[in-house]
């Protein structure tokens, strides 16, 4: 498609129209299109975009000349232009002979790069959509003919302004102006241009502060589609605000954040031999739509079950484990919701077994609901044991943690020193554990009590906060 | 807006999550005797005369999970949170040797509440599993090893 008022110089000239049309597959072949007696090197090349969306505004650069990236490529011409109200676009590119001296210096084709850029709306709109519009590089091969003296595009492989939305499905809180977008598994980088545009995505999150706590970045590259999978490991997120990166700043793909999936972490280690472990799963999470208020802290959700171990014989243990959480309400600072989650269990071997280990655990579902933040210690922080041999005591810990409001209670914790009840602290925010770690004279039907309490706060825009709680007993026959 | 999507995606999945662990259903192992429905209301309202005296040390003794009952009598606001009137009873439940009575009041200071009584049947002996009648801690039944715990995340109150 011809595009005459942009024609500058009528001979000698490459135009390349860019029009916006709702095709599905780009392959448009167009070869030597718009080739005139005249003007026999004149050639007019149609782009035709997959979307099917009009790019208005679109901003389009055409770089010609350039060689294979490992090769010396300085451009031949830059030309800019703004796609019109139709999506369109021209360029009045010369065909000089010093391109056509690259294209037969480069066996007959000279590689030229078409590149788009386009937001839809406004960059505010853009940022409060968290979408990311990146730049579409497509690499146009212009063959030289030196029979007929023209160039002809024999395939253009443009996917356009394809819009993709980043953090999507993965941003997991919105506090203030932070973004915790959760991201997981990757798989390995090696191409170079990869290597490359890591460097330079790492370099600009980190300039713009969108990276924080040195988290360590990973990437995952599709080649096919130029998807990107933009991972770290620990602490599992990635901490960046909302984003609209410039387009133009990225090059060689899209990028968009996969979300994690985190499945089968262990509550606690279970690599001891010999005894029969169990580890029983659920998902505690708070409901927001029954709210209770007790005290200044709106009661939210709440349970208890029995659980144990088992074999064929019947139970060799059991536990009760009760979990509640609690969330403040007439909290007064803004965009923040405090919680407290508790977890205490009480268990034994039965029918002649003996329990030698106990525990409680939760650890913060930040798959599917909102980042939590430390609020406070865990209860408890200390490993209470005995240096003094075996006696039967009454100890109390505090299990009072919080702020701004600090709720809770001392529990009076009967315990035979020389046991061991030890907390065990993750790096997840939230995420902790209370163990008992036996005692041979504990015998069957001799109860034991683990207990702790999570205190965090969570953006209040991201929800409720969901737990894994895990608890768990070890039994061994005899006793 | 993609982030408001999100939101709304992550609490689906919250609320998928725990429309999974609903489908586990109480299992059912024991084979101890289950405490009747007369026995545990009588065991209850023993209980309940004997909060009363608001000794928390006097009141647990006799409770299997002692800790947790003294836990639980500490969280709920100790002794001035126990109400004069003996609850209102909306359920009665056996979970195997398990029997949870869902017990309705409101406390001294107006609160209303929701808990299970829970009473067992251990070794042919009744015994109160779960005491604290006016606290907030509801019960489940007895899951097997493996098995999926439900919870009582979005379950309409009983009381």
């Amino acid at each position: 498609m011809r595009h005459p008022t942009h024609r500058k110089r009528p001979q000698r000239r490459l135009i390349c129209g860019l029009v916006t049309a709702a095709a599905v597959v780009v392959s448009a072949l167009t070869v030597p299109v718009g080739a005139s007696a005249e003007d026999p090197r004149i050639l007019s090349t149609t782009v035709v975009f997959p979307t099917g969306q009009p790019a208005a505004g679109a901003e389009v650069e055409l770089v010609t000349g350039t060689s294979d990236p490992a090769a010396d490529g300085t451009p031949l011409t830059i030309m800019k232009a703004v796609a019109d109200a139709n999506g369109a676009v021209s360029f009045d590119v010369p065909a000089t002979p010093e391109l056509i001296d690259r294209a037969q210096h480069e066996g007959g084709r000279l590689r030229t790069v078409l590149s788009s850029t386009a937001r839809q709306g406004t960059v505010e709109q853009a940022e409060a959509d968290l979408s990311l519009y990146f730049k579409r590089v497509s690499t146009v091969w212009l063959t030289y003919e030196p029979q007929s003296g023209t160039f002809s595009v024999p395939v253009v492989d443009v996917q356009a302004l394809r819009p993709l939305p980043v953090f999507d499905a993965t941003v997991i809180e919105q506090l203030g102006e932070t973004t915790l977008a959760q991201v997981g598994t990757l798989a390995d980088m090696s191409s170079p241009w990869v290597l490359h545009l890591k460097s330079r995505l790492e370099a600009e999150m980190a300039k713009r502060g969108y990276i924080a706590n040195n988290d360590a970045l990973a990437y995952n590259v599709n080649t096919l589609d130029g998807t990107m999978t933009w991972v770290t490991y620990s602490p599992q997120t990635i901490i960046a605000r909302p984003v609209t990166l410039p387009g133009e700043e990225f090059e060689y793909g899209t990028y968009e954040i996969l979300p994690m999936t985190t499945r089968g972490i262990p509550a606690v280690d279970t690599t001891d031999a010999g005894d029969a472990v169990d580890d029983v799963a659920l998902t505690a999470g708070a409901d927001t739509t029954s709210k209770k208020e007790r005290g200044r802290w709106g009661r939210h959700d709440n349970d208890c079950f029995t659980a144990g171990v088992s074999n064929s014989n019947g139970p060799r243990s059991e536990r009760t484990v009760c979990w509640q959480i609690d969330h403040q309400v007439m909290d007064t600072t803004k965009g923040r919701s405090y919680w407290q989650y508790e977890m205490d269990a009480s268990g034994a071997g039965v029918r002649g077994n003996k329990m030698s280990k106990l525990w409680v655990h939760s650890r913060p579902y930040f798959e599917k609901a909102a980042s939590q933040y430390r609020d406070g210690q865990n209860i408890p922080t200390h490993t209470y044991s005995s240096t003094e041999g075996c006696d039967t005591s009454t100890d109390e810990i505090s299990v009072e943690s919080g702020s701004p409001i600090k709720i809770g209670a001392k529990h009076r914790w009967t315990r035979t020193t020389c046991e061991t009840y030890s907390p065990k602290a993750y790096s997840n925010s939230g995420e902790h554990a209370s163990i008992w770690y036996g005692n041979d004279s504990v015998k069957e039907l001799v109860y034991r009590h683990v207990a702790m309490k999570t205190p965090v706060y969570t953006a209040t825009s991201a929800g409720s906060p969901l737990w894994h709680a895990w608890s768990g007993q070890w039994v061994s026959s005899g006793g | 807006m993609i982030f408001r999507r999100n939101v709304t995606a992550a609490l689906v999945a919250a609320s998928l999550a725990v429309s999974v662990a609903f489908a586990g259903e109480p299992v059912r192992p024991s084979r101890e005797s289950v405490v009747s429905d007369s026995e545990a209301r009588a065991m209850l309202a023993a209980k309940v005369k004997q909060a009363q005296a608001r000794d928390v040390a006097a009141y647990c003794a006799d409770v299997q999970l002692f800790d947790m009952c003294e836990r639980q009598w500490a969280k709920v606001g100790g002794a001035k949170a126990i109400p004069s009137q003996p609850p209102t009873i909306v359920r009665s439940v056996a979970y195997g040797e398990f029997r949870a009575l869902r017990a309705c009041g409101t406390r001294p200071d107006g609160t209303p509440y929701e808990a299970d009584f829970v009473v067992r049947s251990q070794e042919g002996v009744a015994v109160v599993h779960l005491a604290i009648w006016w606290g907030d801690q509801t019960y489940s039944g007895f899951y097997a090893e493996g098995s999926e715990p439900t919870l009582s995340v979005g379950r309409p109150p009983l009381c």
